[in-house]
């Protein structure tokens, strides 16, 4: 069984899913929900499931195909419409490296 | 009464008979938007000028046609959820982080209501991003339960439940990941469905968590519900989750003619989990008094149990939060959505970007990326996965045996605003009921069952895979026999 998460737990998590901290305070608040939510997940492991598959999905459709075909789509007009920050036909991005 | 007529379908003869133009109907729904949307708000954009132009448009076209309508929502107004697309419209999830969201497409659902000539009044509020029962998680306000305005109307589709029990509109669309239309629907007092997972299409639908949820429709009656869902239900290519073809065709041939039996006879089971301990008495009371009632009007049932169902909270949130931390990446602000300052790299601008994101949001992302990384995927994804088996096990073997399984669909009256809001996990212990449904994939409805303090109680009757018209059947000969046909609050 795990042990409850700490500060550095929480900034890890936080950096996974790229959410900025602003605090420490938020940190304090996010350790004690998370660690009473995570309390209660726990209770499934009272369940022996060793023998059970897991369900990822319900569909039992396994791939469902179609033709290659050239069809009408979005123009590029309607595609850069949403983009917060442009230079002509491009989405300005922040710096990589 | 504000309603002079009893379904969409006495709306749609009167406009054939001429006594009514499709304009009066848009002109009068405006009329009672301007009136109780300062109370309620249930909406987050309104579309009166569209609507009015497009119902003039109808207008000619009937006259033209010498009174004939087409379409099966013909001059019928009805309201959006904020997380389904309108083309050339903002779409915003109710979230900060899509305020300026303009989607250059329309769902399928969309599509197909247009077809049907059905008018789109306005995008309901919700919880953001559908994480949420009870609307208050909206950047843009919370809702108010129509019965009694400090109360929550239910979530995520709260804005929807709301706009229809305060007579706004006759029909709304709302979508469900763990409940989000049948907590509404049984925390405002109207019905809603939440059909077999892969019947409509979620072509869209802005994804939260793509193996549980579905958009369904919300009605004041079963009537007007089922003909609605006629019209959204349906295999989408541009959704692969959705019912094939051929399955669909078989879908329509099912035929429930001789349900319930020639004698009346249909048989249902109580699952003993959502009946017992953890209810609140008056709904207790009043779910019993359905049953009492189902019991006259034929039915048989039997006291049964599902012991995997008590699990089913944790597993459905663990499976919840993991699909919407992989859903919600996509949000980076750079391509579309909130763009902050450009500050630091571009991971700190990513960041940045994110912190548009309301507080449930933001924990249910970091939550469902704990639960995903190395080390924790089999303690908690993967144990969740094998529950959902057991779970659909133990749900298909009652429903080898039983045509309906029948308890409460909130195990609580409506929380007062504000009650529950800082306190996540008492909110998300609300949806017991309602999340065994989305693990299994099952069609459930919710109608009103009663009422405790004036606020109203629902009852939730769920059925085997694709059998939403048996549902139909016996909520219809249920609400009939109960008289909860379009019941509306004074406001």
């Amino acid at each position: 069984m795990t042990e409850d998460l700490t500060d550095d737990d929480i900034k890890h998590v936080a950096w996974l899913a790229r959410i900025k901290l602003e605090s420490q305070e938020e940190i304090n608040e996010y350790k004690t929900t998370f660690n009473d939510i995570l309390r209660y997940f726990k209770k499934i492991n009272e369940i022996d499931t060793e023998k059970v598959r897991p369900t990822f999905h319900i569909s039992r459709s396994v791939n469902r195909f179609r033709e290659d075909e050239i069809k009408e789509s979005l123009k590029e007009d309607e595609i850069m419409q949403n983009v917060p920050k442009r230079k002509d036909k491009f989405i300005v991005s922040p710096r990589i490296i | 009464m504000i309603r002079h007529y009893h379904t969409i379908r006495d709306l749609i003869a009167e406009y054939k008979s001429g006594n009514k133009t499709v304009e009066d109907t848009i002109i009068e729904t405006f009329d009672r938007i301007d009136k109780v949307e300062n109370k309620v708000n249930a909406f987050i954009l309104t579309l009166k000028n569209e609507a009015i132009q497009r119902a003039k448009e109808l207008d000619k076209t009937l006259k033209k046609s010498g009174r004939k309508t087409k379409g099966k929502l013909f001059g019928i107004p009805i309201a959006i959820k904020d997380n389904i697309c309108f083309k050339n419209y903002p779409t915003t999830c109710a979230s900060k982080m899509l305020e300026n969201y303009i989607p250059p497409y329309n769902a399928t659902v969309i599509k197909k209501l247009l077809d049907e000539g059905a008018i789109i009044v306005g995008k309901t509020n919700m919880d953001e991003f559908a994480m949420g029962t009870t609307c208050e998680s909206s950047y843009f306000g919370v809702t108010h339960n129509p019965w009694a305005l400090d109360r929550v109307p239910g979530g995520s589709s709260g804005g929807s439940g709301a706009a229809l029990a305060s007579g706004e509109v006759p029909l709304a669309l709302g979508s469900d990941t763990g409940g989000s239309i049948r907590c509404p629907a049984s925390f405002s007092g109207v019905v809603g469905l939440k059909a077999t997972y892969g019947l409509v299409s979620r072509y869209g639908l802005i994804a939260y968590a793509c193996s549980l949820e579905q958009i369904g429709p919300m009605a004041t009656n079963v009537s007007d519900c089922k003909d609605i869902f006629d019209v959204i239900v349906g295999n989408d290519p541009m959704d692969s989750t959705t019912i094939s073809k051929e399955e669909m065709e078989q879908y329509l041939k099912k035929s429930f003619k001789d349900f319930p039996n020639s004698k009346g006879k249909f048989t249902f089971g109580i699952p003993k989990e959502l009946l017992g301990e953890g209810i609140d008495p008056e709904v207790k009371k009043s779910v019993w008094d359905a049953i009492k009632l189902l019991e006259d009007l034929g039915g048989s049932y039997e006291e049964i149990s599902i012991p995997s169902i008590d699990y089913s909270i944790a597993c459905y949130y663990i499976i919840a939060m993991a699909e919407a931390s992989s859903n919600l990446a996509r949000f980076d602000g750079i391509r579309y959505g909130f763009r902050s300052e450009d500050k630091g790299n571009w991971n700190e601008v990513f960041a940045n970007n994110r912190l548009a994101f309301g507080k449930e949001v933001r924990r249910r992302i970091m939550l469902g990326t704990y639960a995903l990384s190395a080390g924790y995927y089999d303690m908690y994804y993967l144990k969740a996965l094998k529950l959902r088996t057991l779970l659909i096990q133990e749900f298909e073997k009652h429903l080898k045996k039983f045509s309906f399984l029948i308890c409460p669909t909130m195990p609580i009256l409506p929380f007062k605003l504000g009650e529950a809001v800082n306190d996540p996990l008492t909110m998300y212990l609300a949806d017991i009921c309602t999340v065994p449904i989305n693990i299994t994939g099952l069609p459930a409805l919710s109608i009103p069952c009663g009422f405790s303090q004036g606020l109203p109680i629902g009852l939730q009757i769920i059925g085997n895979y694709y059998e939403e018209y048996k549902i139909f059947q016996i909520a219809d000969l249920y609400e009939k026999n109960a008289h909860t046909k379009n019941t509306f609050p004074k406001i």
